[in-house]
């Protein structure tokens, strides 16, 4: 017998099948994964294969059903409907359901409504994650990863109406998975607030939850934003890259007091699976992700010159005298050096559109 | 020559730390800002290994603080010409 857990074992997986006049019942059992799902498609083949007008795949007995499983699904009803024959689904769980329902196999096959097993432990799901993660991988194979956590964790966590992740790149919070544009616009007001659960969450590296955002007083200017979105809890739960915070998975709600202990646990174990995602991709920056970010940072630096030479030009300042008035400026009116420097540049440009304008 | 005083170099590296800033993050933001300054110059200003002038210093003051202004705290790394 193969001790439970040693690679290649099957551990409790089981096909049985029936045959009646004419349908044929697949019943599974166990985990359907990357070493199971072989075995299951070989199987759904042989008896497809025999011609049946019905199959019934029951998967009441299905502890787990990755990607893998759901491909088996799909190339059964590619292969029944040309002859019209149909699929029927027994004993799916409801987060099975939902998994049929985001990449439309359910409106393909069948579905009955029978005993719903307990749902599948979201754990397990992502577990498949990080081992498709688990080397030095570029932004948009992380971002793809974290982006498929979203929709596990909204799945799974029935009180979140929106969900994200934030993450710390190059030394700026953006939004690299969101659930739907109220939550992306959620991030972005707090990104430029500078202030609110998410950026403290992934500034400190701990959960800030606002239970309820009307008795809120920490987030003054993001406050009102979130309310008038209709939102009244967040639960942002950093995600830590080597340990330390490099962003935040963030969860809304318009239900005040939404998330209870229970939400709060899946929270952390999301967060847990996006850090690994995290930590096992940061072997450094890709390369075009860094040509692109100097690139940019090269653009910069020739807009910011050229304010200086403005500056140089119109006040008769030394180099570094210019640079310190426009740095004044910026600072005095609450910008960006590049905002500053950006319109000084624009404002030229304008001046040398007016009509009756001689210079060269 | 510098009027920049000791403990404000000592500063910019626990500033740095603060801001949550690498310090290739840190140089990339000093190179935007029109830096002349190589990244192990930089590291060196911060660690107060080398002394920066008065425009590298307020630079690099001014690339943390915009940092710091990104988490809605106001300028607290000093600039040379402060008053």
């Amino acid at each position: 017998m193969t001790p439970p857990g040693n690679p290649g074992s099957l551990g409790d997986f089981e096909v049985a099948v029936r045959y009646s006049e004419k349908a044929a019942v697949v019943a599974v059992r166990g985990e359907v994964d990357l070493i199971t799902v072989p075995h299951l498609a070989g199987v759904i083949d042989a008896v497809v294969d025999r011609g049946p007008t019905t199959v019934v795949l029951d998967v009441g007995g299905v502890t787990f059903m990755g990607a893998g499983g759901l491909g088996v699904i799909a190339s059964a009803l590619r292969r029944l409907e040309p002859g019209g024959g149909r699929l029927v689904l027994r004993g799916s769980s409801p987060f099975l359901r939902r998994l049929l329902g985001i990449t439309g196999l359910d409106t393909v096959s069948e579905i009955e409504d029978t005993v719903a097993p307990p749902d599948v432990l979201p754990a397990a799901l992502t577990q498949e994650l990080v081992r498709a993660t688990a080397f030095p991988a570029d932004t948009d194979v992380v971002d793809s990863a974290l982006r498929l956590v979203v929709a596990l964790a909204q799945m799974v966590v029935q009180h979140a109406d929106g969900i994200s992740i934030s993450l710390n790149r190059h030394g700026r919070l953006a939004t690299v998975a969101a659930s739907d544009q109220t939550v992306s616009s959620m991030d972005a007001e707090q990104y430029e607030a500078g202030e609110g659960p998410c950026v403290d969450a992934a500034t400190n590296g701990r959960s800030f939850h606002a239970v309820s955002l009307s008795d809120e007083t920490r987030w003054p200017d993001f406050t009102p934003k979130a309310l008038g979105l209709g939102i009244n809890a967040i639960l942002s739960t950093p995600l830590l890259m080597e340990g330390r915070p490099a962003g935040a998975i963030n969860m809304y709600s318009r239900t005040t007091r939404a998330f209870a202990g229970h939400d709060q646990q899946l929270a952390s174990a999301f967060a847990t699976e996006a850090s690994l995602i995290l930590t096992h991709a940061s072997a450094g920056p890709a390369e075009e992700d860094l040509t692109a970010r100097l690139t940019d940072s090269l653009r910069i630096r020739q807009v910011i010159a050229q304010a200086q030479g403005i500056v140089m030009c119109r006040e008769g300042a030394g180099a570094e005298e210019a640079y310190a008035a426009l740095r004044h400026m910026a600072v005095s009116q609450g910008r960006t050096f590049t905002e500053l420097a950006t319109e000084v540049v624009a404002s030229v440009r304008r001046q040398g559109r007016e009509p009756g304008d001689h210079r060269a | 020559m510098t009027t920049v005083p000791e403990h404000a170099v000592d500063a910019l590296d626990r500033a740095r730390t603060d801001a949550q800033l690498t310090h290739g993050e840190l140089f990339l933001r000093y190179f935007e800002l029109g830096g002349m300054s190589s990244a192990l110059q930089v590291e060196a200003f911060c660690y107060g290994a080398l002394e920066p002038s008065d425009h590298d210093h307020d630079i690099i003051a001014h690339a943390i603080n915009e940092r710091f202004s990104e988490f809605g705290q106001n300028h607290p790394i000093a600039y040379s010409d402060d008053p």
